[in-house]
């Protein structure tokens, strides 16, 4: 039974790291019918910025044992700047090709990201190798009768439910929320009842950016290392957990990260030797959603009018 | 006019008879290549660099005591531990034609790959860091010797000291390359020899970054020791999370792959008391501490393990090339055929070209750092071990 709780909140760490991706993921998809695949790339660019403004605020002695109230500070700041990334992104890359074939768009994005990867590879000092990420998340935890519940596994499982909380609150809300909604339905009657699509578009860029810098960087601060290449897994994950739960949806990206999450963990666990293929797991998964529920488990099926 | 022309001609003709009554020039000396690969990106980058530095450091002070009958110039491959990338860089180097014998890798996967076309290209290869037994013992081919001790010899540390601890009951975590599988292997052998017991083995990919799952399963199993059979940053993951989740008073041990700097980098506080079945202890022998001094003089990064083994790789292929000339056969007989004095002591290749030497060292994790156990403040008992808690 222990092993079984304990298996419960590695797999709820898991799954929230990988909900919080699928999220912006699905936005993009959703608003824009955009797979944007820099997302991982993006993630990791966010540790890789978080780790010379933590090595900064450390040596200005702005991080100590009694300072540790900046760290969320560092946070935010580190959410802004790649939040900026996603208008740049957005400006850059999707504007220009908006009215081109979507296929253009993705393969634009999918090149982005290996721009993010080798730029962050060349540029960063000693680029190619594994980096020690600053541990920005409490240490310890709480013993409970066989089980650990460690503090930076609550943390990180706390900060996902609110920012899920606050996207939905967002998106049900808010006059934005009822426009990236309206924008997702229909972007040329939107657009004639006055809703301001490129104000919306952005918006959305700069949520799911953010929220691809705040997963890489719990997903660093949590296994304390990260690398230029990581974004690649992380993204692929992230959107499979979005086409799980059904591309395009945000309850559904949530459902499809905590499924994939649990079955990860609970196949590494329960199935002999299932750790080394537990990506074969996960993906098998993602093939089964292909082949019998392709529109994932909450999208809507879409009938192609003659 | 045409006085003038004989004088200026005559003139011209002095001129140059001058330029050639000057000392003669000495002969050139002929530039040989000699080649080193190794993982200088990717995850064992510091244990390729540090190789790297140390093997050219060698070169360095072989050609600085200026009688040394060649000019060197080394040819580094990056092999990113990866036998791909490792075949395609030891083909470069084995079909230049310039170049007369390499050193090569630090991973074993690496090596299995990469024996056959140095031996294809018939030139010497020198191994400065693999450990897995096939790789001299898996073939009969006289080009590869290996300077480091094999893994198999390792692992009878490891079991050794795992009996001196009186910890008998493991689990084992291998990552599923050649080398974890083999590493897992060799301990599980050399574990039951002595009595233990291994309860389970587990594998893990490489890369693979979530450990939960699988420490739940340890946790259940409840041994006295977790060995890690892998390298460091798949360790350092293992390492960090068995804490979290309250695996703090078991012995914790890996393989000479963990046993680098970054190890404790990563894992900080959670490295304390955790212990590597490693390679030389360079500060055993004065030859060791005088290569310590050099290196330190001359480079920033760390030699990591594997310093020593590449700059003893250097000293054979510089005294063999010196004895044979640049000839890549007579250069592989004549390695085989010699024993050679290196900073790790005296190399002794048996029938294969294993190095009988090397001075495996078991090390403890002390302040982030591997310290020789003997000399540390475990032994001393001014620590405690995480068992004994």
């Amino acid at each position: 039974m222990n092993t079984f709780l304990q298996l419960l909140i590695s797999a709820l760490l898991v799954s929230s790291l990988y909900s919080l991706v699928a999220v912006g993921f699905t936005m993009y998809v959703g608003v824009i019918n955009l797979a944007n695949f820099s997302h991982g790339d993006t993630c990791v660019l966010g540790t890789f910025l978080m780790m010379p403004l933590f090595l900064y605020a450390t040596k200005a002695g702005w991080i100590s044992a009694s300072a540790g109230l900046l760290i969320p500070l560092l946070i935010i700041l580190l959410l802004l700047i790649t939040g900026l990334w996603g208008v740049a992104i957005y400006k850059v890359l999707v504007k220009p090709l908006l009215a081109a074939p979507r296929l253009i768009l993705l393969l634009a994005t999918v090149a982005a990201g290996q721009v993010i990867r080798e730029g962050i590879r060349v540029i960063y000092p000693n680029g190619s190798n594994p980096q020690v990420f600053p541990k920005l998340l409490p240490g310890g935890g709480l013993h409970l009768s066989g089980i650990t519940l460690g503090y930076d596994s609550l943390t990180i499982i706390f900060l996902t439910i609110i920012c899920i909380l606050s996207l939905n609150f967002i998106i049900q809300k808010t006059k934005m929320g009822v426009a990236m909604r309206a924008v997702s339905q229909n972007p040329d009657v939107s657009q004639m009842m006055g809703i301001d699509i490129e104000k919306t578009i952005i918006t959305v860029f700069v949520i799911g950016s953010a929220l691809a810098g705040l997963a890489g960087i719990l997903n660093g601060s949590y296994y304390g290392i990260t690398k230029f290449n990581l974004g690649s897994n992380l993204g692929i994950k992230g959107f499979s957990a979005a086409v799980i739960g059904g591309l395009g949806d945000f309850k559904g990206a949530i459902i499809g990260g905590v499924l994939l999450g649990f079955i990860e963990v609970f196949a590494s666990a329960y199935i002999p030797n299932g750790s080394q293929y537990q990506d074969v797991f996960s993906f098998l998964a993602v093939i089964a959603f292909l082949i019998f529920r392709p529109s994932g488990i909450l999208g809507e099926k879409i009938f192609e009018k003659v | 006019m045409g006085k003038k022309l004989v004088y200026a001609l005559l003139a011209a003709f002095m001129i140059v008879a001058l330029i050639g009554c000057g000392p003669a020039k000495p002969a050139e000396k002929q530039t040989v290549k000699i080649g080193f690969i190794g993982p200088l990106s990717g995850g064992g980058a510091a244990v390729g660099i540090g190789a790297k530095n140390s093997f050219q450091l060698k070169v360095d002070e072989v050609l600085a005591a200026g009688d040394y009958p060649y000019n060197i110039e080394v040819v580094y491959e990056d092999d990113a531990s990866d036998p791909a990338t490792g075949v395609a860089a030891a083909t470069k180097i084995a079909s230049d034609p310039d170049v007369v014998a390499a050193a090569t890798h630090w991973n074993s996967p690496v090596g299995l790959a990469t024996v056959d076309v140095f031996h294809k290209y018939g030139m010497a290869q020198v191994f400065w860091g693999t450990i897995h037994r096939d790789i001299i013992y898996g073939n009969d081919y006289k080009e590869p010797v290996r300077v480091i001790p094999t893994s198999e010899q390792s692992m009878e540390l490891a079991a050794e000291y795992a009996k001196k601890f009186g910890i008998m009951d493991w689990v084992i975590i291998n990552d599923t390359t050649d080398y974890g599988t083999k590493i897992r292997d060799e301990f599980t052998a050399s574990l039951e020899k002595r009595g233990g017991k291994v309860l389970e083995t587990i594998g893990v990919t490489v890369g693979q970054q979530d450990f939960s799952a699988v420490l739940s399963r340890v946790v259940e199993l409840q041994p006295q020791g977790i060995f890690y059979a892998g390298v460091t940053t798949e360790a350092a993951g293992v390492r960090i999370q068995s804490m979290k989740q309250g695996l703090t008073n078991v012995l914790f041990m890996g393989p000479p792959g963990i046993q680098s700097d970054t190890f404790g980098e990563i894992t900080l506080t959670d490295a304390e008391g955790t212990f590597c079945s490693g390679t030389f202890d360079v500060n055993s022998s004065d030859e060791g501490k005088a290569f310590v001094q050099a290196y330190n003089a001359k480079y920033t990064e760390p030699f990591e393990q594997n310093g020593p083994y590449a700059y003893d790789s250097a000293g054979i292929i510089l005294e063999a090339l010196k004895a044979v000339g640049p000839d890549k056969a007579k250069i592989v007989d004549y390695i085989l055929s010699h024993s050679f004095k290196g900073v790790i002591g005296d190399i002794q290749w048996d029938e294969y070209g294993q190095n009988g030497v090397g001075g495996l060292t078991m090390y403890v994790n002390q302040d982030q750092k591997w310290v020789k156990y003997e000399d540390s403040e475990y032994a001393s008992g001014k620590r405690t071990l995480p068992w004994a808690k």
